[in-house]
């Protein structure tokens, strides 16, 4: 997967951010969008993360990764299709 | 030459703040000179960033913890659940179940009872010998005896009349 280089939501409204990154997260499965939720927005370390959704630290290692992998992808579609 | 997945993972501990003392140095090192670790880092750098942006922009008209739950709950509500867990058995189909697990029960009880035999009375058998028409043998082996009759006059050293011997 190429590196997604420019930010994509450099010089957004907060409110079309708000509603990019809403949009961006619903089209994450399930295990990715709970990780960038517990990882990001709840601020739980990684071993937390794991307690609470019962698998390893390297799994959520890895969801994380690709959960935010695929958002900065969504982002960079959205920003396109403007 | 791509990175490999433990390299990727280690650049976003590093991001994170969760690699070891010992690994952060290091990590810094690689990022420093090469590109392609810091344009992926820059990528997930930026993602984070994004996402701390937009929490900042909600007015939440609960409390934290009410908003985030009821965002779990709409997750939840969206994932499809497993069938069996969304049908339960009907009252008539629980009954049956009961019946069919009794009646197997005490059919296994029945069978055990044939098994050993009549409460009560142990196992027994008789017979009379071929060869010897006037002796006749019972046998009972819930008490382990065996008795002998001779029904006609043995030797004169041993008995005048009929005779009983008793093996145990």
């Amino acid at each position: 997967m190429p590196v997604v280089t420019v930010n994509p939501t450099a010089g957004l409204e907060r409110a079309e951010l708000r509603q990019r990154i809403d949009k961006a997260l619903s089209q994450l499965s399930y295990e990715h969008r709970t990780v960038i939720v517990l990882h990001e927005f709840e601020e739980m370390e990684y071993k937390e993360i794991a307690k609470t959704m019962g698998c390893s630290i390297g799994t959520v290692m890895s969801r994380l990764f690709y959960a935010r992998r695929k958002m900065a992808v969504l982002l960079a579609d959205l920003k396109k299709s403007e | 030459m791509e990175m490999d997945i433990e390299s990727q993972l280690k650049l976003q501990a590093f991001l994170d703040g969760e690699l070891p003392e010992s690994d952060t140095r290091e990590v810094a090192n690689w990022v420093a000179r090469d590109k392609e670790a810091t344009a992926l880092l820059g990528e997930l750098r930026n993602t984070r960033q994004a996402l701390a942006g937009a929490e900042g922009v909600m007015t939440l008209p609960e409390s934290r913890e009410f908003f985030w739950s009821k965002v779990r709950r709409d997750i939840e509500r969206q994932e499809p659940r497993p069938v069996a867990e969304a049908r339960k058995p009907s009252l008539l189909v629980q009954w049956r179940r009961l019946l069919v697990s009794a009646g197997a029960a005490a059919g296994v009880i029945l069978v055990a009872l044939l098994a050993v035999g009549p409460l009560g009375a142990g196992p027994s058998e008789s017979e009379s010998s071929m060869a010897d028409p006037g002796a006749f043998t019972y046998r009972d082996y819930k008490a382990q005896a065996t008795l002998v009759w001779l029904s006609y006059p043995a030797e004169k050293e041993i008995a005048d009349g009929d005779a009983a011997d008793i093996l145990q």
